[in-house]
């Protein structure tokens, strides 16, 4: 073969050996402290408020001397879950709801759990223990599920309870729903369970489904009137919700599982480093649904940096120096 | 009449005269109101300008003229768009919350695009030298940067994202590239001798052929979430896989996916461009006495070349989109950023992803190509 030929051959040979061998850094944001505690790797859900959460067990792990490595936004449920349950993670902050319902979903649990606070917190943490993984203080912030509407039409109809929209929609009140395929069709705590409880009934022409579970973009089409949608499936610490104008209807009768976020993390990195405890828990209990709200709202309406505002919020919180 | 500027010219005139130029957003979630290009002041006699010139090239075809004509009017009407965009945004978020967002409208968008068919029309009149080529990228992105730093170009909503995302947003890159890379390579090491062993034996075409093809049919996604399974069951039984790093979620599950990917393209252009070779070249080495090995290494491989690499430069620019869905695997790319913005549904972070990655796939596109054209030997060229 002629020497150009060859020449660009090797060329493009080692180009592609060299690159691939850089292999990948997948977040290996390492920080070097004098202790030598760690490191702990800190995960977290790939959606708006587990950013912030994450960023938060960063921040104190750090201010506490600990080497961390920051592998946040590590994918969705079942990727992070997996992560921690293998071992490349050690810590993420999930809800109590959701290990009740996905994580032991045949588990026998006492009727009335899963909308207690206490009791869902209790549960899990027994049942998780078996896996080897255990769970923190959990912030006092249901982020369960609710429907959003329009401010504007929950005043002009006088709705503010689920039962004031039951009855506007039993009366033949015009509305649309925008909600995912989950909550439609789960029956225990979707959409059919809120009909069964507050006593009214949806036809297929007053539904919009889509198939993710996105509570941003039903948000957005409740708020924008898109295809005539008047009511949105939302989460209860969604920071959208006020910069929207949309109001959370009231769930009088508590018919949704508690869903609290703590941090879990594995049993072995907590007995070799038990202070981890004592360091997380006074700000997870700080967290309120307000404050929350607030917090997603600094990052998915301000467009802020999530470990920005989560070291604003623990250095004026005097958490962290 | 040169068609192709005239499109150009039309298409950014359309754009200009009818579309909306920018939009202000009270937040970055939320629509708002939008403006036309006439916010962008003195950058509209730029565009103006511009627009004659291409015009003028249009009807003028051939000779310098037009090649200096056409390159002014793109590099014109990039500049009016970039500097106007930077304009209109200083003057509209002027009291405004620092919150509120000025976005980049379909009108300003098609500019971009007309400019760009502007410049493909110098491209077929100047001789292809590769340094006019450069010279010309060099000089737009020149522009972009004087934007950024000097014209305000740094408020638009797009600019302010990257602005949070900066921390992140090269490592990303970094890391699509080399997932990309690690595929193809792969791919080719694996494609080509399955290329090669399918122009031999006819069963054998019809296996390889089949099984890409129907490997190719699979949705993205559902192959990497069947990928995660067996390859986390096998890191744990095999402990010295994990620390080569290969795990059920990550880096090896999305690497595999791509390289299967990759493999149909590949796998096709080597058998189509092997079995096609001239049976007289064939014939007349086979009568110099080569063997086998010979015959392959001498005549098959660089008369198939051409194909080979195009079958490469294909899989490269699909691996480009499909790596931002490995997100679903856990690994991290553009992809992050793409469908964060769907998840808070935020535009410009989707842009933020989308935009580079199209960047990518053109790279890619431009890169193969030109490395195509120095490894096919000179005689074949012709």
């Amino acid at each position: 073969m002629r020497l150009r030929t060859t020449a660009a051959m090797v060329v493009t040979v080692a180009l592609l050996l060299g690159v691939s061998g850089c292999g990948t850094t997948n977040g290996t944001d390492t920080t070097k402290s004098t202790s030598t505690k760690g490191p702990i790797t800190v995960g977290s859900k790939i959606d708006t408020e587990g950013g912030v959460l994450g960023q938060m067990i960063l921040a104190m792990l750090k201010d506490n001397g600990f080497t961390t490595v920051d592998r946040t936004k590590t994918g969705t449920t079942d990727v992070v879950r997996k992560a921690l349950t293998s071992g490349e993670i050690d810590i993420y902050a999930e809800y109590t709801g959701t290990a009740l319902t996905q994580f032991f979903p045949g588990e026998q649990v006492a009727s009335g759990t899963s909308t207690s606070a206490q009791r869902s917190f209790d549960a899990v943490k027994k049942l998780d223990a078996a896996n080897g993984i255990d769970w923190l203080q959990a912030a006092p912030a249901n982020n369960t599920w609710a429907i959003a509407v329009p401010k504007s039409f929950a005043q002009t109809a006088g709705i503010k309870t689920l039962s004031d929209w039951a009855s506007y929609i039993n009366k033949g009140g015009e509305v649309k729903l925008v909600a995912s395929q989950e909550f439609v069709d789960r029956a225990k705590d979707g959409l059919p369970a809120v009909e069964k409880a507050y006593g009214f009934k949806l036809k297929s022409s007053q539904l919009i489904v889509l198939s993710g579970g996105d509570t941003a973009q039903t948000e957005a089409a409740a708020a924008q009137g898109t295809s005539g949608a008047n009511a949105a499936m939302a989460y209860g610490t969604d920071g959208n919700l006020a910069a929207l104008d949309l109001v959370v209807l009231e769930d009088s009768k508590s018919i949704w599982p508690v869903y609290e976020p703590a941090p879990t993390i594995r049993a072995e990195v907590l007995k070799k480093y038990p202070e981890i405890a004592t360091i997380l828990d006074p700000v997870f209990k700080s967290l309120t649904l307000e404050r929350l709200q607030g917090l997603n709202g600094e990052v998915a309406v301000e467009g802020k940096d999530p470990a920005a505002v989560a070291k604003e919020y623990l250095t004026t919180n005097g958490f962290i120096k | 009449m040169d068609v192709v500027a005239l499109v150009g010219v039309c298409v950014a005139l359309a754009g200009a005269a009818v579309m909306p130029f920018v939009e202000l957003r009270p937040n970055r979630l939320v629509p708002g109101v939008t403006h036309s290009v006439l916010t962008a002041g003195p950058w509209v006699v730029v565009l103006v300008v511009s627009l004659l010139a291409g015009l003028v090239a249009a009807v003028r075809p051939g000779g310098r003229t037009h090649v200096v004509l056409v390159a002014l009017g793109a590099v014109g009407v990039f500049s009016a768009v970039c500097w106007g965009l930077g304009a209109a945004s200083r003057q509209l978020l002027e009291g405004q919350t620092p919150i509120a967002r000025v976005s980049v409208g379909a009108g300003a968008w098609m500019m971009l695009a007309g400019a760009a068919v502007l410049g493909f029309a110098g491209k077929s009149g100047a001789r292809r030298s590769p340094f006019r080529v450069a010279a010309f990228a060099a000089l737009l992105g020149a522009v972009l940067v004087a934007a950024l730093k000097w014209g305000g170009l740094a408020d638009i909503s797009l600019a302010r994202e990257y602005v949070v995302r900066s921390a992140d947003f090269w490592p990303l890159v970094g890391d699509h590239i080399v997932l990309t890379m690690m595929a193809l390579t792969f791919g080719i090491v694996l494609g080509v001798p399955l290329g090669l062993w399918a122009t031999r034996n006819r069963r054998v075409r019809g296996v390889v052929l089949g099984v890409t093809g129907v490997i190719q049919t699979v949705p993205s996604l559902a192959l990497l979430g069947l990928l995660v399974v067996p390859l986390s069951a096998l890191s744990t039984a095999v402990p010295f896989l994990r620390q080569l790093g290969i795990r059920g979620i990550g880096t090896a599950p999305a690497v595999v996916a791509l390289t299967l990917y990759a493999l149909l393209p590949v796998v096709r252009n080597t058998y189509v461009g092997v079995s096609g070779v001239d049976p007289a070249a064939l014939d007349a080495a086979l009568g110099m006495g080569m063997n086998r090995w010979q015959r392959l290494t001498r005549v098959q491989l660089p008369l198939a070349a051409p194909l080979v690499i195009d079958g490469v430069r294909t899989a490269a620019v699909l691996l480009v989109g499909i790596t931002t869905l490995t997100v679903f695997a856990g690994a991290r790319n553009l992809g992050v950023l793409i469908f964060e913005g769907l998840g808070q549904f935020a535009p410009d972070l989707i842009l933020l992803g989308a935009l580079p990655t199209i960047v990518l796939a053109m790279l890619a596109d431009v890169t193969l190509s030109a490395l195509g054209r120095a490894l096919t030997p000179k005689g074949v060229r012709e």
